[in-house]
C-alpha cells in the first residue's frame, strides 16, 4: 500500500497513470466489451501510430522546441515508400531505409533551418509543415498510389506468435527513446538545452548539434509512422497523416512533458498516448457520435493539463 | 525616539513551514524616516520577514502594528494601499508598457475618473521633475538600464504614497556609479519621511547606508544597533555566529610561467586593444563598471564570443576557441556572471549539474556511467561543503551559495589550468564568500592561474595579485597589489 502510494505521489507519471487508470474502470463499468484481450489489442493497434510520433516529438519538446511538420512528414513518407516498393521494382527492406533515411534528411532540414536561422521552431515547422503537404502532392501526382509489395501489407497487419506488428513496433520504439532519453550522454543534454540553453552551452555543450539532432529523430519516427500507415491501408495517400502532429503534440503535453522544455519522460507519453486511445476507444464502444468525440477530447485535453497542475502541488503536501 | 514616531512595530513573529521553525519570535521596531538594514546569511529568515510584513504569508504567532494598527487579516492590496511598498530583487516591470504607464498601472483611474495618457505623463514628468529624475517618461521599460527599472519601480511606490518601502538586495545589480545615485535617491526619500528596510551582502553599503542595523540568523533576531556598536567584522560574526580571523584569507605563493597572453585583443563594440598576460600561481583582477567590457573579455578568452582582432596564446601557442567546448577542453573554466541565465539548468539535481558539459569522460558504450558520475559529484559536493537537504535535490530549491558551489564543482571537475569567474560572490552570503575566496586562494596555491571579474572593489583589491582597469572597452591601468587602492581603481574606472 506505502508503495502503492509513492509510487502514484512520487513518480512524475503517477498522475496521468491515475487518470487512465480510471478512464479504463469507468468504460469497463460501463461496456462489457471494453475490457477485453480483443479490444487492448485494438486499442494498441490503433494509436501506434500516434504513439510512434509521439515518441520522436518528446525529444524536440523537451529540448524547448516544437515540430508541426509531423502530419506532413507521414505523408511525404507514406509516399515515398510507396512509390519504392511499387511493382516490386526494390526490395523491400531497401525501400524501407530509403525511406527512414528521408525521414531524417527531412528532420534534418527543419533542425538546419531552426539552427542557422534561429526562427523559431514553431514558424519554421509552419513552414515546412506546408512545403511538406506539397511535396506529398507532387511526388504522388495528387493520386493514391497502390499495387504495393505485398510484404509491405503484411509489416502494417499481420502480426508475429500473435501479436500484432504495429504494436511490436510501438514496443521497439518505446523502448529506444526511453533508453535513449534516460541513460545517454544525448538524453542528458536534450534536458539540460530544454532547461537553459545559454547555460548548456557556456558548459561545453554542443547546443546545435543536439537541437539538429533531436529534429533527424523527430523526423526518423515519422517516416516510420508513415511506413506502418502506409502498409496498414496498402496505399500511398499524399492526403495521410492531416493533424496527426496536433495528436502527438497533445499525447506529449497529457503525458506531462513541459512545453517549455527541460523536463519530460518517454513513459508519459506513451501513458498520454493511451489515455487519449482509450477515450476515442471507449466513446466508440458507448456510442457516442463522432462529431461529439471531437468536443469531448478536446475538453479532456485541457482538464488533463489543469488537473496535473493541481495535481503537482497536491504532491508537495502529501 | 518616542513612541509616537514608530511606524511599524514587529511584536514576537514566529513562523515555521511543515514544523521546520522560520522564524522565531523576531521584534522589530522600525521609525518614520529611517533607512534601516537588514542582514543575515541567506535562509536567516530576512524575506520570510518581509513576505509577512506585506501579508503574502501570515505568521503563527506574533502581531505586525503599523501606523498603531494591527495588519493582522489584511490582503496584500489592502497593505499595499496603506502604504508599505517592496521593491523586488526580480523587478516586476512590464517591458513593452512605457515608463509612465508602468508607474500608473493598474491605477489609470484617479478619483473616479480615468487618467489618459497625457494626464499619465503629466503627472510622472511633476514626478521625476520634482526628484530631479532625468529618464524619458516614453521610454518603453525594456530600453532602460536595470538602474533606471529600479528606480522606476521606487518612484510608483512613492506615486502611490507609500511610507515604508521594503528593497531586497537593491544594489546587487548596480555598478558602483549606479549605487552612487541609489545612495542619493534614498537619502532623499528618507528626507521626505519615507523609511526604508534594506537587505544586502556588501557591509560597506550595510554601514554607508543605514541609520539602524538588525541582524537575523536561523530565524532568530540578533539584535538591532546604531552604526557606532558595531564594525563590519563584529557583524559578521553576528550573522554567522562564531568569530572569524579575517574575512579575506591571505596566501602568499610563487607565481609561475605565463599561461595565457593576450596581445591587442579586440572585440568591436565592447572592447579594444587588451594586453595582458596570466601566470600561473596568480590571480589577476579585471575591474570596471558592468557593460566596461570587463566580462566580455572572459567571454572572449572562453570562446562565447568571438574576436574582432588580435591574438591569444595559451602556454605558448596560439589559441582560439571557436565555442565553450573547446576552451574547455583547452583546459579554461568559466563562471559566467548571472547564475541563473549561464549558469544552472533549474530542474537538473546538484549531480546532473555539475557534470553538464563533461559527460563524455562518464561515457561507457553508448551509455552515461551514472555510478561513477554521482561518485563524483558526490565527492566534489563534500569537499565543496554544498549543504542540501535531501540527495537528488533540484538545484533551484538550493540556496545562491550552495547553487554557485555547485557551478564551481563543475569547473573543478574538469580540473582546468586556468580559471575564469565573473562575479564569483554575486547575491551569496557571507559564509558563502568566505568559502569560495578560501577556494581561489586554494586553486592559486596549485598553480592554477585565474583571471577574476568583480564589481566589489573590496573583495577584487584583496584577492588579485595584479588588477587591470577597463573603462569604456578601453584598458585603462594595470595596478600591483600595492598600488591598487579603491580610489585608484575607481577614479581609472570613471576615466
Amino acid at each position: 500500500m506505502k508503495e502503492l502510494k509513492a509510487f502514484f505521489t512520487k513518480t512524475p507519471t503517477g498522475g496521468i497513470f491515475l487518470a487512465l487508470i480510471l478512464v479504463c474502470a469507468l468504460f469497463s463499468s460501463m461496456t462489457s466489451r471494453f475490457l477485453t484481450p480483443t479490444n487492448i489489442s485494438v486499442i494498441l493497434n490503433q494509436v501506434s501510430v500516434n504513439a510512434i510520433l509521439a515518441f520522436g516529438v518528446t525529444f524536440v519538446i523537451i529540448a524547448g522546441g516544437i515540430d508541426l511538420s509531423l502530419g506532413s512528414l507521414v505523408a511525404v513518407c507514406g509516399v515515398v515508400v510507396a512509390l519504392l516498393s511499387q511493382n516490386n521494382e526494390y526490395s523491400l527492406s531497401l525501400a524501407i531505409i530509403g525511406t527512414l533515411i528521408a525521414g531524417i534528411a527531412l528532420g534534418a532540414l527543419n533542425g538546419f533551418i531552426v539552427v542557422l536561422t534561429k526562427v523559431p521552431p514553431f514558424i519554421v515547422t509552419l513552414g515546412t509543415m506546408t512545403i511538406g503537404r506539397g511535396v506529398a502532392l507532387i511526388l504522388s501526382k495528387g493520386r493514391p498510389i497502390s499495387d504495393l509489395n505485398e510484404s509491405l501489407n503484411f509489416l502494417g497487419n499481420g502480426d508475429v506468435f500473435g501479436i500484432p506488428i504495429p504494436i511490436l513496433f510501438l514496443v521497439l520504439s518505446y523502448a529506444t527513446c526511453h533508453i535513449l532519453l534516460t541513460k545517454t550522454i544525448f538524453g542528458r543534454y536534450v534536458k539540460a538545452i530544454g532547461g537553459n540553453e545559454m547555460a548548456s552551452y557556456v558548459a561545453g555543450v554542443r547546443v546545435n548539434r543536439i537541437k539538429l539532432y533531436v529534429y533527424m529523430i523527430s523526423g526518423l519516427f515519422a517516416a516510420l509512422a508513415g511506413i506502418l500507415l502506409t502498409a496498414r491501408i496498402n496505399t500511398g495517400q499524399p492526403n495521410a497523416g492531416l493533424g496527426f502532429e496536433l495528436d502527438a503534440i497533445a499525447a506529449v503535453i497529457i503525458g506531462g512533458t513541459s512545453t517549455r522544455g527541460g523536463k519530460g519522460t518517454i513513459t508519459g507519453t506513451l501513458l498520454g498516448v493511451l489515455f487519449i486511445g482509450v477515450i476515442n476507444n471507449g466513446l466508440d464502444l458507448i456510442n457516442v457520435s463522432a462529431y461529439w468525440q471531437q468536443v469531448i477530447m478536446g475538453g479532456i485535453i485541457i482538464l488533463a493539463v489543469v488537473l496535473d497542475g493541481l495535481y503537482q502541488k497536491l504532491k508537495m503536501n502529501i | 525616539m518616542a513612541e509616537q514616531d514608530c511606524l511599524l512595530k514587529i511584536k514576537g513573529i514566529s513562523l515555521a513551514f511543515s514544523g521546520t521553525p522560520i522564524l522565531k519570535s523576531v521584534d522589530l521596531s522600525l521609525y518614520q524616516g529611517e533607512i534601516h538594514a537588514l542582514v543575515g546569511e541567506n535562509g536567516a529568515g530576512k524575506s520570510s520577514l518581509f513576505k509577512c510584513i506585506l501579508g503574502i504569508i501570515s505568521p503563527s504567532q506574533g502581531e505586525i502594528i503599523f501606523l498603531n494598527e494591527s495588519l493582522s487579516g489584511y490582503s496584500i492590496r489592502d497593505i499595499l494601499r496603506k502604504g508599505i511598498a517592496m521593491i523586488h530583487q526580480e523587478l516586476m516591470l512590464i517591458p513593452e508598457l512605457t515608463v509612465a504607464e508602468n508607474i500608473f498601472l493598474g491605477r489609470e483611474t484617479a478619483q473616479g475618473k480615468r487618467m489618459g495618457l497625457s494626464e499619465i505623463n503629466q503627472a510622472t514628468t511633476d514626478l521625476f521633475r520634482e526628484y530631479d529624475l532625468d529618464i524619458p517618461v516614453g521610454a518603453f521599460v525594456k530600453d532602460l538600464s536595470i538602474a533606471h527599472q529600479q528606480i522606476i519601480e521606487i518612484m510608483r511606490s512613492v506615486s502611490q504614497k507609500a511610507r515604508l518601502i521594503l528593497m531586497d538586495e537593491p544594489t546587487s545589480s548596480l555598478t558602483e556609479k549606479e549605487v552612487v545615485f541609489f545612495r542619493q535617491l534614498i537619502f532623499r526619500l528618507k528626507s521626505e519621511g519615507i523609511s526604508i528596510v534594506f537587505t544586502s551582502h556588501k557591509m560597506d553599503e550595510v554601514f554607508d547606508f543605514s541609520d539602524k542595523i538588525s541582524v537575523l540568523r536561523d530565524g532568530e533576531m540578533v539584535g538591532t544597533f546604531s552604526k557606532e556598536e558595531v564594525d563590519p567584522m563584529s557583524l559578521v560574526q553576528k550573522m554567522v555566529g562564531r568569530e572569524m580571523k579575517d574575512f579575506y584569507p591571505k596566501a602568499l605563493s610563487e607565481v609561475g610561467q605565463a599561461i595565457i597572453s593576450v596581445n591587442d585583443l579586440s572585440c568591436v563594440p565592447h572592447f579594444e586593444h587588451v594586453n595582458f598576460t596570466l601566470h600561473a600561481g596568480e590571480v589577476l583582477g579585471l575591474s570596471g563598471l558592468v557593460g566596461a567590457g570587463r566580462s566580455d573579455i572572459g567571454q572572449v578568452l572562453f570562446g562565447v564570443k568571438k574576436k574582432t582582432s588580435g591574438t591569444m596564446y595559451l602556454k605558448g601557442q596560439e589559441y582560439n576557441p571557436g565555442n565553450p567546448s573547446e576552451a574547455l577542453r583547452a583546459g579554461l573554466g568559466y563562471l559566467g556572471e548571472d547564475r541563473k541565465e549561464m549558469g544552472i539548468i533549474p530542474e537538473m539535481n546538484i549531480t546532473e549539474n555539475m557534470s553538464l558539459g563533461l559527460l563524455d569522460a562518464y561515457r561507457k558504450f553508448l551509455f552515461i556511467d551514472q555510478e561513477k558520475e554521482s561518485l563524483d559529484a558526490a565527492e566534489m559536493q563534500s569537499r565543496l561543503s554544498v549543504h542540501s537537504a535531501k540527495e537528488g535535490q533540484r538545484i533551484q530549491n538550493l540556496s545562491g551559495g550552495n547553487q554557485q558551489k555547485v557551478l564551481f564543482g563543475r569547473i573543478l571537475l574538469n580540473n582546468p589550468e586556468v580559471l575564469i569567474l565573473d562575479e564569483p560572490t554575486r547575491g551569496i552570503d557571507v559564509m558563502s564568500k568566505f568559502e569560495i575566496y578560501t577556494l581561489i586562494l586554494a586553486l592559486k596555491k596549485q598553480g592554477k592561474a585565474v583571471l577574476l571579474i568583480s564589481s566589489d572593489l573590496p573583495e577584487l583589491l584583496a584577492m588579485s595579485d595584479r588588477v587591470i582597469v577597463i573603462s569604456k572597452g578601453k584598458q585603462m591601468a594595470e595596478l600591483s597589489r600595492d598600488n591598487a587602492s579603491p580610489e585608484k581603481v575607481l577614479e581609472f574606472s570613471l576615466h
